[in-house]
């Protein structure tokens, strides 16, 4: 080929598949994308200004699903019972806790108007309580979530107040929705618990903008809890000191319980570093199997101590568990810092050069009022294929005054931020959560 | 485009979003074909790019920018699509399609395959020049690169491509 024959044939190539037929069903693709993209709600962090603070999503994983044969030898109990076991298909230990009929039958209808919700099976433990519910009605629910959710006993005291679930609540008809409520604190559990919801819908309005409004109506069940099939949780005591490039972690105990186990850590505060994420921290059995992935975490602000969740092993009948780790994302404590001045829009202290600040500009789009979004792109390592949520939700302007964000996107090389549009002392300086360095070693720690 | 549409797209306005994609629906569509090489796959492409599209149109500056965009987020997808396929499957990627067809469709598929040899990066600058008819200012504002870097990609991509016609013919 001559030179600059590429450059005509490269003209004609696209030309070629220009002159292809469009498929004429590409529309019905947009019209999905717009839907989708209408219902989705960015992966947002929503930072709490409580001694308890929410520091992670959930982790989407799927571990292999053997289906349970005792599922189908249920099924004749409780009507539907494939279907749950279908819906909870991202938590192997839940499923357990179907097989092994931990799951009580409630059959609770509310009516507003054309609108029927049933709550059909409840699962409870002492800190988690996970409803399963249809939806029928006529109309269109594609623009309604459930919302607003409030769980009290029957003494009137709120169970889920420090911290409830903030899964995705969209409606869906012809399907079994999951309402998954989680607290922490020690609030009796009574029979019954009463739970109140109402629905968000997103209106359009003469803007554009869709905007949540909350309907006034409010979902109402009394929730009949056979507390004598409870399950108590299990303790686990460990007190192991594990060691990845010279920064410990103190393993304190397991506590397991039907829906999930918590592990209990603290980080030395000796450590030069701040960790940042529990890496590949999960538990394998006996057989080297992996069992359960961490699926969130809290800190504990007061004894500093890390909460991580996990899928339950409670029902599984696995004669060893451990710990295993080799990999976590932690960050020199001097570097945890990312400072900008606003009025520059000048990125004045990062950990490294991996990160730069993209854009800053008023944001009231969508549903956001008078803010400012900030924009930084992350060269992250692209084999990792992550999201970095790099920022937490408070940050300092110059004068050591504190503020708070809610809100964060982030894709896989750049995250957003959005803060009150508002005048700050320059420069304002952001602490760090997770960024992609890492820590490294070899760690197996007994549970059972 | 318009401005005004594309000022109502930004916000969200779902007819201007409508308009919009439906303005640059054969670019995403045909970069996802040029990537995934199936109707089916460039398809869902168009699907998966308004979406993302969608969530992300208020990062956009002007107007003029939006095609760039939207053919930078399609080959995004298609880069991962082509990366997850790769863990189930490896060694088909070039599988040689063959052809009774016309010469000048055999020289395309041909051109197609030496396109795929190309690293990501300059496979990205061809396809968003001969592909999409963007200028090298569109794509380097695009990829946030300067227009030499561009120019260099283009021109040593031509010279990879030159290189593998002269061993494959």
């Amino acid at each position: 080929m001559k030179k600059g024959q590429e450059h005509n044939m490269l003209e004609k190539e696209g030309k070629v598949l220009f002159e292809q037929n469009v498929p004429f069903n590409l529309d019905d693709q947009i019209l999905i994308g717009i839907d989708r993209g209408r219902r989705h709600k960015n992966r947002m962090i929503f930072a709490k200004n409580s001694i308890l603070s929410v520091t992670a999503l959930l982790i989407l994983f799927v571990l292999s699903v053997n289906f349970f044969p005792s599922v189908n030898q249920l099924a004749s109990k409780i009507p539907g019972i494939n279907k749950i076991a279908e819906a909870v298909d991202f938590d192997r230990g839940l499923q357990e806790a179907i097989s092994n009929e931990y799951i009580q039958v409630v059959n609770q209808s509310d009516t507003k108007g054309d609108m029927t919700i049933t709550i059909d099976q409840l699962i409870v433990d002492e800190k988690r309580l996970i409803l399963f519910y249809n939806v029928e009605t006529d109309e269109d629910v594609t623009n309604l979530r459930i919302g607003n959710i409030k769980l009290t006993n029957k003494n009137g005291q709120v169970l889920n107040d420090s911290f409830s679930s903030s899964g995705d609540f969209s409606l869906n008809k012809n399907q079994i929705g999951v309402l998954d409520v989680r607290w922490d604190g020690n609030v009796e559990l009574t029979d019954p618990l009463t739970i109140t919801f109402s629905l968000i819908e997103d209106q359009k309005q003469e803007s554009g903008h869709l905007e949540p409004v909350e309907l006034p109506e409010t979902f109402t069940y009394k929730l009949p809890i056979d507390l004598s099939k409870m399950k108590e949780s299990k303790t686990y005591t460990i007190n192991k000191t594990a060691e990845l490039d010279g920064q410990k972690l103190h393993f304190k105990k397991v506590i397991s319980y039907p829906t999930r186990e918590e592990l209990h850590l603290e980080y030395d505060e000796n450590n030069t570093k701040d960790i940042l994420s529990w890496g590949d921290l999960q538990i394998v059995n006996e057989n080297g199997d992996v069992v359960s992935k961490p699926n969130m975490a809290m800190t504990d602000g007061a004894t500093k101590t890390q909460v991580i969740s996990f899928t339950s092993n409670y029902f599984a009948e696995y004669e060893e568990l451990y710990f295993t780790l080799t990999k976590m994302n932690a960050i020199d404590k001097s570097d945890n810092k990312i400072v900008i001045d606003l009025e520059e829009e000048k990125l004045l202290k990062a950990p490294d050069n991996r990160v730069t600040l993209a854009q800053i500009s008023e944001d009231n789009s969508f549903d956001l009022e008078n803010k400012l979004a900030i924009t930084f792109l992350l060269d992250a390592p692209p084999e990792e294929d992550q999201s970095y949520f790099v920022m937490s939700g408070v940050f300092t302007d110059v004068e050591g005054k504190e503020f708070y964000f809610g809100r964060q996107q982030a894709s896989s090389n750049d995250f957003t931020i959005y803060i009150e549009n508002q005048e700050y002392a320059n420069p304002i300086s952001f602490s760090i959560q997770n960024y992609p360095t890492y820590i490294e070693g070899d760690v197996k720690i007994k549970i059972k | 485009m318009d401005d005004k549409i594309f000022n109502r797209a930004r916000k969200r306005d779902e007819e201007a979003f409508l308009t919009l994609m439906r303005l640059y629906k054969d670019n995403v569509y045909y970069t996802g074909l040029a990537y995934l090489k199936n109707s089916e796959k460039a398809k869902e492409a168009v699907q998966e790019v308004t979406f993302r599209a969608y969530k992300n149109i208020h990062k956009v500056k002007k107007a003029t920018a939006v095609k760039a965009w939207l053919v930078r987020i399609t080959i995004n997808y298609c880069l991962d699509e082509i990366k997850k396929s790769k863990r189930f499957q490896s060694g088909n990627d070039f599988t040689l399609i063959e052809s009774s067809q016309s010469h000048d469709v055999t020289e395309s598929l041909f051109l197609t395959e030496a396109i795929h040899t190309l690293r990501p990066k300059y496979q990205m600058v061809v396809i968003m020049k001969y592909y999409n008819d963007l200028t090298v200012n569109e794509i380097a504002e695009s990829l946030k690169m300067p227009t030499g870097t561009v120019k260099t990609y283009l021109s040593r991509a031509l010279t990879e491509l030159r290189n593998y016609a002269e061993r494959g013919i």
